[in-house]
Formats: structure tokens, C-alpha cells, sequence
């Protein structure tokens, strides 16, 4: 009998085991079973696959590189197909993002998130989408109707998925794949745009100015770099007095006033405690350091004139954070004809979640952006009176508070966390401060009908038009049509400062609080006589008005090295391998800037120096001695300015005052500058001794700077080691970390014309997001190597054309939705 | 009158019911539950290892019917800490523990006597 009970208390125990969650992980039954674990876990299905669908006869063909080229009768159907193919290849990268932004990470990956999910609570999104979903869906029905089918698309993939189909992060972490809703739009973009526009420079500021004294922190931040440094977007800007001062005028706002001294938030020393934030670029703070800066994106357009084959040319590389999978998901969407008659059809990288093409083309038109870099998120401190109201032109405003329970993996009770909705934005408390914050990601914007109408556009005109919806993030976007136009419009809204000046700002008036103004038309060039257009995240104008946008924006030098090259090309005299240089190219402007200083400083080391052309390739030794000099020198700065923060100056501004001043204001005081740059050189030749060797034979750029690419829940397995690559943060092909793992995210050279594009992409990854997927990093040495792929439009769907298909035919009796 | 137990057919009864579950299921639960069925079944002198032997068998012809990657296999190895083969051997080990454990208990608490009443066998002491 004691044997039978003993048997039977074992065999309870071990299922009890098996299902009970472990701290961290998810049940252990997940993983150790022979067909529902991830063993079974195939690579995105059969060869050809016919299923029924309601937004039948709808064709996927998919191409040796993974690419779906989706066939539909009309809109909707496409973006069925598209939602489809994003659920098969990319649903947790899906997951993630609106987990993310919906602040609800915590719960499938436990306390590591909660920073994050602190950041986003806040915005309450998962309240606002479906509003805001509802109010533009009104206003644009087509838009809403593709949203629709595509939530569809993706929903219906997720029903027939079988234990095999479940991608391995969801085994992982224990999760089922939620149900895909139009409004998730809204998530995404919002995900965007905290990557490309929000940062906590306010609090750094007032920080800084408070541990340096004002002569030391204006030394280094200055609110606008020297015109010698800045090389603008748009060289024939120009505006009258009349018109910059109404747009630098708040009404009622005489003189902004700011938090002077410590506001605690930062404790300098450590990290910041506020700090929020995406877990996929910074695990603490989401303030930029010199990694960021030099990392942006390109874009640029020439006009025929200037090709040889006598078409216009536009061409794109984003630079984003390197990843498995990649931010961008290539696709080809064609609305078959009926009667022969021929169909619209776009092409390029969209992003898993939205069923439009956002960087790309079409028949006519063909689009591509960069990252504006405004400033686009104001802080507020708000003054309390301890009975849950502040302060608000001369009165006590009560508190809009309400509490969120934040459930965490791993931890008994949910995290409570109080946040208050105030007139300046979401508040939160910091240091016992109520700071509130008004960012553009808060804002309603639908981006999403910019793409659906620039997906449709015949000419540079309606592009134009399109992008009147761009709200946020801002972008500097470029524009070419089968005319033979070329334009470019930065798209979006931004936070014109009265005072170009960063800290954080009291919010005591109604007045303090700057809105957000459409600046639509204001940056807008078109066929430029220089005949190209051309933007790499730099100051858009030379004119006092840019410094009231941002006060941190990208160097000059990509900007500079692309304009060069275009002028050193004659008329008729560029064609695909030019441009394909100009996105490969390693280059570095800034070479020439220091150039005299290390050549005073090197030694016996200005050999390997004196004739080197700046361009950092992977074989010599040059480019590690200079390239080390520069980092060492930022750290060096920073260290000296108290580095805690982590709030580095403006890179080219800094070194340009290593070269050209005589002494440098560090926070203890004035230092003669050459003993400082002899400092930085010896710590760099250290540096260098202890991680390649004594001998500086050795010291080749290849073994000093690599690339890896990571997978998004950062899993080695998953992940790519580091290998040999070149440039650095101020080359058109960057590659700015150590190891670096942001760089040109995808690239693009299209060619239009009467005849129709020519078109050549290439994606820093691969299209699937799973790891047992031929193509889940196939695209990886055509990345390093510049090896485009041709992209062209197949005017129907051939089943032999493709190595794997998926056909929907219709379900006898199902109507298609929308048409009952 | 006692009926007399075809014990191959019921061998490969279980067998089948086994490799049809570790082929096809969605969740471990089926595992559970097919092993108790097995449990039920009326096996003349069963006992633990056979159960296992039964189990082994099965999740060899699941290979057979499911093939496994080997890619997979690594990747996932790699990500529980226990490399490859000793993800599988780890996998193997908890089928095979969770098939005799539960077969064994069903047999033990209830099987016997179905047995007894049945087919008129003596329960062992």
C-alpha cells in the first residue's frame, strides 16, 4: 500500500512540475514534449498551399528570397494577404511591439520590462487606439476598410496555426498570439515614434547646467552649432521676419521660465530613475549618447539629368537598430485588373503591423524618408499644494489622477503605479517632482493614410499631398515621379521653442505649454537646378528657426559627403553602380578636421597616418588609430563633464573644439587643450594594446570594429556573432557602435520612368522572423557586400514563377466581406 | 470464467495510441491522458519498464512519422542550456518518466482490479 501511495504522490508531483510556471520561465511541459515543444516547430509551411479565404481568389507567390508578391481583386483582399504573410513570418515580432507599447511587456517577460511598462502606462494608448481608430476610420473608410481585412489576414493565420506553426519566442515565453485589431495601427506607429523622436534632453540639461555652471555647459551645449558646421537640407530657405517671429511667438508667453538648479530627477550618478524605456535599444535611459549620434538614415534623389540612362533615380538606406528579425518587411502588393485592365500595384518595406508600403514605389512615384531628429519632447515641472492639485495661472487645479496594476512575470501582486492626466500632458513622479510631458507620440495623428495615399500617387503632386497626413515622427522625406521630378518635404509636426534653449520648463501657465505646428509646407524643395535632393537627419534650413525645432541635430557630414559626390558627378554620368557606391561608401569627412591634430599628437604612429584617404575599411590600421581617438576622446569629454549622466555633446561640435580652440572648459576648470589630447591619445593606444595586442601591425579596423546582429529578445542561439565590417557613425554606410548593431536597416535604388521603375532593393536580415527559415538571414551578405536584388512589378500571378505559393479560393456561400 | 488477454494486441494498441498522441498533439495534457488510457489497458504481468519500453518505441516512430530538424534541435539546445543532444535526451527522458509514471499509477490504483474482475487474474502482492 505505501508503494501505491508513494507512486501515486511521485506521478503528481512530476505533472504538478511539468505544469507549474518556474520563476522566470514558463511551464516546463512547453519545452520537453516531443511534438508541442519547439521541436516540432517548422519553417513557414508547405510549397504550395490553397486555402479558402474570404477575400478569395486572392495569390501570394513567394520569391527565392522570401518576398510575397500578394495578387488581389482589389484593396482589401491585398491587405488580407498582407496581413497574412506578416502573421506567418513576423507574428512576434508583432506581439512584442504592441505589447510594448500598450505597457503590458512585464507579463510575458517579467520584471526586466517593468522600466518599460512604467514609460508607457502613461499615455494610456490602449484607451486612445481604438478611439482614434474609430475617428480616422470615419474620415478615411478605405483606409479602415484595408486595416479590416488586413487584422483579418492576420487573425485567420493565427486560428489555423498547428502546434507546429507557433513561432519559437511564443514556446519561450509561454505565450498564445492575441488577437490582431485595426486599431494596433496606432501601436505601431506610436512604437516608431518613441524610436525615432522621443528623448529626456530637458532633464539632462537642467542637470547639466546645474553640476557644470553655465561657462561649462555652454561651452559644450551650445544651442546652435557654428555655421561652419552645418551643411542644410534645404539651402534656399529662406523666410521673413515677420513670419519666423509669428512662429516663434507663443500668445500670452513673454519669457519661458525654467527648473534652475537640481530637480533630482537625475541622481548623476546613476542611472536615471525616470528612465523609461524601450528594452530594445537602452536598457536604462533613453538619452543619447555618442553611439546615436551619426546614426540616422540617407535619402536622396537625382533628376535625369544627371543619369545617364536619363531617368530619375531615388535611393534610401534607414539606419536602425539591426535585428533578427529586421524592422522592414519587403513587399510587393498588386490589385489585379479585371478585364484585362491593368491594376495598381506598390512595392518596397513596409513594417510588420501595417499593411502599407512606407518606404517605397510604384507605377509612377517612388518615396523614402529620413529621421527628422526635432525635438519633440518638452518636459513640465508642475508645482503642487500636497491636497492632489497643481498649479495653473494663479490657481489650484485639481489632479486628474487615476492608478494603473502593472502584472509582472514571476512577481505575486501587480505593480501599482499612479499617474495624473494634467493640461501639459501624462504626469508622472520623479525625485518627489511632478513632471508632466508633452510629447508628439501623445498626439493623433494617422499616418497610416499618408501610405494609403502615397501607395496610389501618379505624380511628385499627390505624393505631396499624401504626406499633408505625416504627422509624426517627422521625416525628411524624398520624392521622385516617371515625370522626371524630384522633391523632397519634411513631413510632420514639431514643437517650435520660443527659446532655443533645452531644461526643463515650469508649468505654471497655460501659455508655457508650446504647441505642435504642422510644418507640412514650410521645408519643401523641388527640382532643385543642382539637380539632386538629398538629407541625412541635418539641420533642414540655415536660419535662426532651426535652432527653435532641435538643438541636437545630426552632423553635417553625411549630408556634406553625399552632396560632394553628387557635385563630382557631371550631367549624364551616374547610373545604378554610382549610387550604389554612394550607399557603400566608408568615408569619413571628419578626417580631414582632425587630421592636423593627430598629426601633432601620433609620434611614431603618424606613419600609418600621413597618407591614409579616410576611408575606413576593414584592412588597415589607419582607421582603428583614428577612429579609437574619436571615441576616446567623447569618453574622455564626457568623463570630464561627469559622465554619469550620459549626456555627451554633439560629436563633430565637440572634436571641431579640440582642434580649434587652445584650451577646453572641463567641469573642474579651464585645461590647456594639447596635454588634455595627449591624454586621449595615450589612454586610446592603451586601449587598443589590451584588446588587440603590443603590435599596431595587428591592429587592422576589421578586428577592432564589428557588426552583430541580435535577435530581438537578444538570445545568442538566435543571434549573429560579430564579424568584420566598415565605416563608422559618420560614413553614408554606418556602422557606429562597438560592436556596432545599428546600420542601414535596409537600402533602396529605384530608377523611374514612362516605361516603369527599375528597381533594386536589399534587407539587412532576412523576411522571416523564424529562426529554422531559409530566410530568416539569407539577405545578410548581400547586405555587407552591396549585393541588390532586382524588384520589379509582375503584372499577375504566375504559380511557376514562385518556389512557394498560397492560394485563397473562396468558401462556397462566403461573401466576401464589405460586398453583402 | 476468466477470458484470456491478448497482450500483443493490447502492446500494440498502446503503442499506436501513444505515437498518434506524440505526433499530434497540441498540449502535453493528451500525454497525460493517453497514458493513463494505457494504464487501463488489461496487460498481463505489466510492469514499469514495459510501459517505458512502450513509450520508447512510440517516440521512436514519431521521429519516423514527424522527422525532426536538426537545426531546430541545436537552436533550441542551445537556448535551454543543454545542447542539442541533451535537449533531445531531456525531451526523451521527460516522455518517457510522464508515460510510466502515469500508466503505471492508473495500473497500480485501478487497472489491476479491472484486470482481476475481467480476466480473473490475481492482483500481485
Amino acid at each position: 500500500m505505501r508503494s501505491r501511495i508513494l507512486l501515486l504522490l511521485a506521478t503528481v508531483l512530476w505533472c504538478g512540475a511539468l505544469y507549474r510556471p518556474w520563476s522566470g520561465l514558463p511551464p516546463l511541459h512547453r519545452f520537453f514534449h516531443w511534438t508541442s515543444s519547439p521541436l516540432r516547430i517548422v519553417s513557414g509551411g508547405t510549397d504550395r498551399l490553397e486555402l479558402e479565404g474570404p477575400y478569395a481568389p486572392l495569390q501570394i507567390g513567394l520569391d527565392s528570397l522570401g518576398v510575397p508578391h500578394v495578387f488581389g481583386q482589389d484593396a482589401q483582399a491585398v491587405a488580407y494577404g498582407v496581413g497574412w504573410m506578416h502573421a506567418r513570418d513576423r507574428l512576434f515580432q508583432m506581439e512584442l511591439m504592441t505589447r510594448v507599447v500598450q505597457g503590458r511587456l512585464s507579463e510575458v517577460v517579467g520584471s526586466v520590462a517593468l522600466e518599460s511598462d512604467i514609460f508607457w502606462r502613461k499615455f494610456e494608448f490602449a484607451r486612445k487606439a481604438p478611439v482614434w481608430y474609430n475617428r480616422y476610420s470615419v474620415r478615411e473608410p478605405a483606409m479602415a476598410a484595408e486595416l479590416i481585412a488586413y487584422s483579418q489576414g492576420v487573425n485567420d493565420y493565427i486560428s489555423r496555426m498547428g502546434p507546429g506553426d507557433k513561432p519559437l519566442e511564443f514556446h519561450l515565453l509561454g505565450l498564445e498570439p492575441s488577437e490582431w485589431k485595426p486599431e494596433n495601427l496606432f501601436y505601431l506607429l506610436r512604437y516608431m515614434s518613441h524610436i525615432l523622436s522621443y528623448n529626456e534632453d530637458d532633464l539632462k540639461a537642467t542637470e547639466m547646467q546645474f553640476v557644470l555652471g553655465e561657462e561649462c555647459y555652454y561651452f559644450w551645449y551650445p544651442t546652435r552649432i557654428p555655421a561652419e558646421l552645418r551643411h542644410p537640407i534645404y539651402p534656399e530657405f529662406a523666410m521673413d521676419s515677420l513670419t519666423y517671429r509669428r512662429l516663434v511667438t507663443i500668445p500670452g508667453l513673454d519669457a519661458e521660465q525654467r527648473v534652475s538648479g537640481s530637480s533630482g530627477v537625475y541622481q548623476y550618478r546613476s542611472p536615471a530613475p525616470l528612465s523609461p524605456v524601450s528594452m530594445m535599444r537602452f536598457p536604462r535611459a533613453k538619452v543619447k549618447t555618442m553611439d546615436d549620434f551619426g546614426l540616422g538614415s540617407n535619402n536622396w534623389a537625382v533628376s535625369g539629368r544627371k543619369t545617364r540612362n536619363g531617368r530619375p533615380y531615388l535611393c534610401n538606406d534607414t539606419h536602425l537598430m539591426l535585428a533578427f528579425p529586421s524592422t522592414w518587411y519587403e513587399i510587393h502588393k498588386e490589385v489585379v485588373g479585371k478585364g484585362g485592365r491593368q491594376g495598381s500595384w506598390s512595392r518596397g518595406f513596409g513594417v510588420a503591423g501595417s499593411p502599407f508600403v512606407i518606404t517605397g514605389f510604384n507605377q509612377r512615384v517612388a518615396w523614402g524618408m529620413t529621421n527628422a531628429t526635432w525635438d519633440l519632447s518638452d518636459f513640465y515641472w508642475l508645482e503642487r499644494d500636497g491636497r492632489g492639485r497643481y498649479k495653473l495661472d494663479g490657481r489650484w487645479e485639481p489632479l486628474d489622477s487615476f492608478e494603473v496594476a502593472i502584472v509582472v512575470k514571476g512577481m505575486e501582486h501587480p505593480v501599482r503605479k499612479r499617474y495624473y492626466r494634467t493640461y501639459f500632458g501624462p504626469a508622472d513622479t520623479a525625485s518627489g517632482n511632478l513632471l508632466a510631458l508633452n510629447w508628439i507620440g501623445n498626439q493623433p495623428g494617422n499616418e497610416g493614410a499618408a501610405f494609403h495615399y502615397l501607395e496610389s500617387a501618379t505624380n511628385i503632386e499627390q505624393a505631396f499631398q499624401a504626406l499633408h497626413h505625416f504627422r509624426q515622427p517627422p521625416q525628411n522625406i524624398v520624392l521622385a515621379d516617371a515625370g522626371g521630378n524630384i522633391g523632397m518635404m519634411t513631413a510632420g509636426a514639431a514643437l517650435i521653442h520660443p527659446d532655443p534653449q533645452r531644461g526643463i520648463r515650469i508649468g505654471n501657465r497655460r501659455a508655457a505649454r508650446i504647441p505642435f505646428t504642422d510644418m507640412h509646407d514650410l521645408y519643401r524643395r523641388l527640382n532643385p537646378t543642382t539637380g539632386y535632393v538629398a538629407s541625412a537627419n541635418q539641420e533642414q534650413v540655415d536660419h535662426p528657426l532651426a535652432g527653435h525645432v532641435s538643438t541636437r541635430y545630426e552632423s553635417r557630414t553625411r549630408g556634406l559627403r553625399i552632396s560632394s559626390l553628387m557635385e563630382n558627378h557631371p550631367d549624364s554620368s551616374m547610373g545604378f553602380e554610382e549610387l550604389r557606391a554612394l550607399h557603400m561608401d566608408v568615408y569619413d569627412g571628419e578626417w580631414e578636421m582632425l587630421k592636423p591634430l593627430l598629426q601633432q599628437i601620433s609620434g611614431s604612429y603618424w606613419t600609418y597616418l600621413r597618407d591614409w584617404d579616410g576611408v575606413l575599411d576593414t584592412v588597415r590600421v589607419a582607421p582603428t588609430l583614428y577612429n579609437s581617438f574619436r571615441r576616446t576622446a567623447m569618453e574622455m569629454i564626457g568623463a570630464r563633464l561627469d559622465s554619469g549622466l550620459r549626456w555627451l555633446p554633439v560629436e563633430t561640435y565637440a572634436l571641431n573644439l579640440l582642434v580649434t580652440r587652445d584650451s577646453l572648459r572641463l567641469a573642474q576648470g579651464w585645461m590647456p587643450k594639447l596635454p588634455f589630447v595627449r591624454m586621449v591619445w595615450d589612454s586610446s593606444l592603451a586601449r587598443l594594446s589590451r584588446s588587440l595586442g603590443r603590435d599596431p601591425q595587428g591592429w587592422a579596423y576589421g578586428r577592432y570594429h564589428q557588426t552583430w546582429v541580435q535577435h530581438l529578445l537578444k538570445l545568442d542561439p538566435l543571434s549573429m556573432a560579430p564579424f568584420a565590417s566598415p565605416g563608422n557613425n559618420r560614413t553614408l554606410n554606418v556602422a557606429g557602435k562597438l560592436p556596432s548593431n545599428h546600420s542601414a536597416s535596409m537600402r533602396t535604388v529605384i530608377g523611374l520612368g514612362p516605361q516603369g521603375p527599375d528597381a533594386r532593393l536589399m534587407l539587412a536580415g532576412g523576411q522571416s522572423g523564424r529562426f529554422n527559415s531559409p530566410h530568416y538571414r539569407d539577405q545578410i551578405p548581400h547586405w555587407l557586400h552591396g549585393i541588390y536584388h532586382s524588384a520589379r512589378r509582375r503584372g499577375g500571378f504566375r504559380q511557376e514563377e514562385y518556389p512557394q505559393s498560397v492560394q485563397f479560393r473562396k468558401k462556397p456561400g462566403l461573401l466576401t466581406p464589405g460586398k453583402r | 470464467m476468466s477470458k484470456s488477454s491478448n497482450n500483443i494486441f493490447w502492446y500494440g494498441l498502446g503503442m499506436l495510441v501513444l505515437a498518434y498522441v506524440l505526433t499530434r498533439m497540441a498540449d502535453m495534457i493528451l500525454l497525460v491522458a493517453a497514458s493513463a488510457l494505457v494504464g487501463f489497458f488489461p496487460i498481463r504481468h505489466p510492469r514499469w519498464w514495459k510501459y517505458g519500453l512502450l513509450a520508447l518505441v512510440s517516440l521512436v516512430l514519431t521521429v519516423f512519422i514527424n522527422g525532426i530538424s536538426w537545426h531546430t534541435v541545436r537552436v533550441v539546445g542551445e537556448i535551454t542550456k543543454l545542447s542539442g543532444p541533451g535537449y533531445v535526451a531531456a525531451v526523451v527522458l521527460v516522455d518517457l518518466i510522464t508515460v510510466v509514471l502515469v500508466s503505471t499509477t492508473v495500473q497500480w490504483w485501478v487497472g489491476r482490479w479491472l484486470l482481476a474482475s475481467w480476466y480473473g487474474y490475481r492482483p500481485r502482492r
